[in-house]
């Protein structure tokens, strides 16, 4: 229920639709520049007309194609994106469930020192901690340089404090009923985690995956470090292949940038519900 | 209700898939081919395809002897970072690309094995002295080009004419540059802005490129590589002066110090630029530009001009050198190497024996590129402190060009490279 | 019964622990080792031992200075401008309606696109206009008769047009969670607080606000850790020029490892804006108690 009265609904709607399109002005016009050829990018540019893609072509596409290696690049950035969600998974899942739901000693305090690493994101640590990566280099010599780079994207995100947090409190939230009847049942605790807690924890699950996802897939700072023969590159360090000498084709970039942004979108568009019910759920309570 | 096994079995599936698709390493054709990597910045497309070319071209003509050459692209900003990376890993690729003033930090750091022990004599003096300069760093040489740039001042003839000037041809000609400033003086009437000195380019580089020279032609040095000081170099008198008769030309509204236009010549708003070869072709196909191109004005009496652009090396995790040398060669080869690329990016040819190969450089403006190389060409230092001299004196000449005192700006740049420089020292 | 769950318990959380011990405490803990040490890139261990030289040398590096500066100034422009953006938005854009929808989605978009892609976008869009450009806000100024603006060409404008762009970028994620906030806040406060009489601006003052206090500084403090995480934008967009003045403290740290090849200089950077980063989220965090604690 809204807080402000609304007196005239007409005006408002009219309103909102105009700041959407304004907010959205950008992202439209790169959609626009992807079909338009490259002089007429910048001719329209005064004119409402920049916002037409006429006439249309596909050549920034083919363009954009070409001049990458949008195919491995692709594969890669989804692989990387899948072995981290995954990983993840079977690494904070677990976690988080022990965090929640068994008794040890030290509990609670290996959960604070583990959650004071969210405060240490890549950004602080990517010296030292490419130190430690490169310590591994030598594994390329057996892996082959993309097994090893995939690896190098992957392994050192798949624990995520932030990702424990989140799944413990949802496990917190699940009434026990269900799991002390698989106990009586016979299940061990790994039976209970993996047959009753996991399945009824979908939302939490589900926004962890897509937040994984997302983050990874637009990750730059790390894969700018690690990434090496062209055929091992991520889709963000792609769009730096076309930043060559002037003259620049942006016709080209865009039609790229909206192939980087589509598949990401749509798992937005996707999954937007089960985050905005993760985190009220979470209790960000007052 | 699909049964919740059978969907994380498939899940599972699809990520081995997945992983193990994305991962298996491009199956080589049968037999043990040696495989060298070369890495190379990106330059224009054109380049860039016309270097993809060159390899290809390797790689067949060498199919028989099972040698094959994979070339990596890295964007040009990135490029020095992603070697600094390969070296801390010791995973340099064998044969790089490597940016004229690089040669030094590089070298010094270790990085590049020397090529002296493949370049014969007969190699080493068919190739133009500022390569040879430009690539050689405490007595050894460790890199050669396939191509050297031409810095020149171009002018349009119709403002010329109509200011009543007549610019030399030759280097030994060379305008004074109390003659330059009179020029400049005449031509204001006739030009919208006298003369385009680029100062919106946004890297340091140009302009520690294209100003060396000024201080060079009056007897200064950036450093002194031997006694490793900048302090006493950089802001000694020489330098300064120079600098200030630079400073002349934004003072009098010769030049703009910042600019967000960058091409007024061929837009015909300038009547002199002083840039480099790469501006040619859009200089010819301008319509109704006609110009010309004289040597850069001298300040004292040192004839010097600029030099350098990217040549390239053999780094010290190669494991075949002699395989990597092969490969070298033939980018510097007129015909296989040096033909394709200076047809791609208007550059001048680094060996004599490649002139043949291009007929317009018995024509201006080409000639005097040649010329300049051929006479009166330096290279920048080569130091390990190059990245941090070349931003700081890029630093000082934006203040000067804004009016700072000349004296205060490069004496703060010479201590500031200094202390990097004096850092180098201990526990190396 | 006990140690069997002990030693399960201990393999649950074993994976999560080491790694996270290899990859984010490790790192931190050889970060501040070698910042008290002599390291060059190429060096696989560190070299002697040199205590505060490293810190020194940053302190005093011009460079250093700029880029937290450069930073400061970011966050301290972002964070209170997408908060209170993202609040207005959320309040105006909480009812039913399509308008409504449409407005929440279009200011979401923006949040699923990575700051790669739209650092390069806007890198674009703030270019000039006419034959030297395809800059679509230049275009607007002028044909709007107004003169063409330097944008990210301009030490003055540069950082505040990145601080636009990401503005815009975070505002819908920021907006989606005080959206979800105020649902919580009960509808009768509001139906109580219009029978006795209170305008819009009292109800936001006095229910709303209160309300969604708590989460204001959760998103506050959230922000403020990726607006001091700054480095995309820059390094893409300007490079962290113009004449160094949208260089950002990580990309200070990146250059003096990979630029300058220089470990130790780079790990005392990094302790440097560690303890920073976490002064600021420990600072926070009492502030979010506190406000929790008033509520």
């Amino acid at each position: 229920m809204t807080q402000l009265r609304r007196t005239s609904g007409l005006g408002n709607g009219a309103a909102a639709i105009t700041l959407a399109v304004v907010f959205l002005a950008p992202v439209l016009w790169m959609a626009s520049a992807s079909l338009k050829p490259e002089a007429a990018i910048h001719t329209d540019v005064d004119s409402v007309r920049s916002f037409v893609p006429a006439p249309a072509t596909g050549a920034n596409y083919a363009a954009a194609h070409r001049r990458t290696n949008l195919g491995p690049v692709l594969a890669n950035t989804f692989a990387v994106v899948v072995l981290i969600a995954a990983g993840g998974l079977l690494i904070n899942g677990p976690a988080a469930f022990a965090f929640a739901r068994m008794r040890f000693p030290g509990r609670d305090v290996v959960f604070m020192i583990l959650v004071a690493s969210i405060i240490l994101p890549l950004e602080v640590i990517v010296i030292p901690l490419f130190m430690t990566v490169r310590t591994f280099s030598g594994a390329a010599d057996y892996l082959g340089e993309r097994a090893w780079t995939l690896a190098a994207l992957s392994v050192p995100f798949m624990a995520k404090a932030f990702n424990i947090f989140l799944l413990r409190q949802y496990f917190l939230s699940l009434p026990k009923a269900l799991e002390e009847a698989a106990f009586l049942d016979g299940a061990g605790w790994w039976g209970v985690f993996w047959r009753v807690a996991l399945p009824n924890a979908k939302p939490a699950l589900i926004t962890v995956v897509l937040l994984d996802f997302v983050v990874h897939w637009n990750d730059f700072l790390w894969p700018l470090v690690i990434c090496r023969a062209e055929d091992t590159r991520t889709i963000q360090l792609g769009l730096g292949n076309f930043f060559t000498q002037p003259p620049i084709s942006w016709g080209a970039i865009m039609a790229y940038a909206v192939l980087a942004t589509l598949p990401m979108a749509l798992v937005f568009a996707f999954g937007q519900r089960w985050i905005v019910q993760s985190v009220a759920k979470t209790g960000i309570r007052g | 209700m699909i049964n919740p096994d059978y969907r994380r079995s498939c899940f599972a599936l699809a990520v081995i898939a997945t992983v193990g698709w994305a991962g298996c390493e491009r199956t080589q054709d049968g037999g043990n081919v040696q495989l060298v990597t070369v890495w190379a910045h990106q330059g224009q497309e054109l380049e860039n395809a016309a270097m993809r070319e060159i390899i290809a071209a390797f790689n067949q003509a060498h199919k028989q002897e099972k040698l094959q050459v994979e070339i990596s692209f890295f964007p040009d900003r990135q490029y020095a970072d992603k070697v600094s990376i390969a070296s801390a890993s010791a995973r340099l690729p064998d044969v790089l690309d490597i940016d004229g003033p690089h040669v030094g930090p590089w070298a010094a750091e270790g990085l590049l094995h020397p090529i002296d022990e493949f370049v014969s004599d007969e190699l080493r003096a068919d190739f133009l002295p500022s390569i040879i300069q430009q690539g050689t760093f405490a007595g050894r040489l460790y890199a050669l080009g396939a191509f050297d740039s031409a810095l020149v001042v171009y002018y349009n003839r119709d403002m010329i004419e109509a200011a009543g000037l007549q610019p030399p041809e030759r280097v030994q000609d060379a305008w004074s540059w109390d003659q330059f400033l009179d020029a400049l003086q005449r031509v204001k009437a006739h030009a919208a802005i006298p003369l385009s000195l680029h100062m919106d380019e946004q890297s340091d580089e140009w302009l520690t490129y294209a100003f060396s020279p000024l201080i060079w032609s009056n007897g200064g040095q950036l450093i002194d590589t031997e006694n490793q000081r900048v302090v006493g170099i950089l802001d000694s008198p020489p330098v300064v002066q120079a600098l200030g008769r630079w400073q002349e030309l934004f003072k009098s509204g010769f030049a703009e110090a910042t600019t967000t236009n960058p091409n007024p010549f061929a837009a015909g708003l300038a009547a002199f630029d002083w840039t480099g070869h790469w501006m040619l072709p859009s200089f010819e196909v301008a319509e109704g530009l006609r110009f010309g191109a004289m040597p850069l004005p001298q300040l004292g009496d040192n004839l010097v001009c600029a030099s350098g652009s990217w040549c390239w090396g053999i780094s010290r995790d190669c494991r075949d050198k002699a395989a990597a040398w092969k490969v070298l060669a033939w980018l510097v080869d007129p015909e296989h190497g040096i033909k394709p690329i200076v047809e791609a990016n208007g550059a001048v040819p680094s060996r004599r024996s490649a002139f043949r190969l291009f007929p317009e450089y018995g024509q201006m403006p080409r000639r005097l590129f040649r010329e300049q190389l051929e006479t009166a060409a330096r290279a920048r230092p080569r130091t390990p402190v190059y990245f941090s001299l070349t931003s700081e004196f890029a630093r000082a000449m934006r203040d000067i060009a804004l009016g700072a005192d000349v004296q205060t700006a490069l004496t703060k740049a010479a201590h500031t490279v200094q202390r990097a420089l004096d850092r180098q020292q201990p526990g190396k | 019964m006990n140690r069997r769950e002990k030693l399960i318990a201990l393999l649950f959380i074993l994976p999560a622990c080491v790694l996270i011990g290899v990859f984010v405490f490790g790192p931190a803990l050889a970060m501040s080792r070698t910042s008290l040490h002599r390291q060059g890139l190429t060096d696989q261990h560190v070299g002697g031992y040199c205590g505060a030289a490293n810190y020194e040398a940053v302190w005093a590096d011009p460079d250093f200075r700029r880029a937290a500066r450069n930073t400061a100034y970011f966050t301290v422009l972002v964070v209170p401008l997408q908060t209170v953006l993202a609040l207005l938005l959320a309040v105006w854009t909480n009812g039913p309606g399509w308008s409504l929808r449409t407005l929440r989605l279009a200011v979401f978009i923006p949040t699923a696109i990575s700051l790669t892609v739209l650092s390069v976008l806007w890198k674009l869009l703030y270019e000039p206009s006419g034959a030297a450009g395809a800059g679509l806000f230049n275009g607007l100024l002028t044909s709007l008769g107004l003169p063409d603006q330097p944008f990210l060409t301009s030490p003055r404008q540069a950082m505040l047009c990145i601080v636009v762009m990401s503005v815009w970028q975070g505002v819908g994620f920021q907006m989606m969670i005080f959206l979800s906030g105020l649902q919580t806040i009960p509808d009768e406060l509001y139906e109580a607080a219009s029978l006795d009489g209170a305008r819009c601006w009292q109800r936001f003052r006095y229910i709303t606000l209160p309300g969604i206090a708590p989460i204001t500084a959760l998103v506050a403090m959230i922000t403020t850790i990726f607006a001091l995480k700054l480095f995309v934008q820059p390094y893409l967009m300007t490079g962290g020029g113009p004449e160094g003045s949208t260089i950002s403290v990580v990309q200070y740290i990146y250059e003096a490892a990979f630029f300058r090849r220089d470990l130790g200089l780079a790990c005392a950077a990094g302790a440097i804006f560690f303890v920073v980063v976490t002064a600021i989220a420990v600072t926070q965090r009492r502030l979010l108690r506190a406000t929790e604690a008033i509520q």
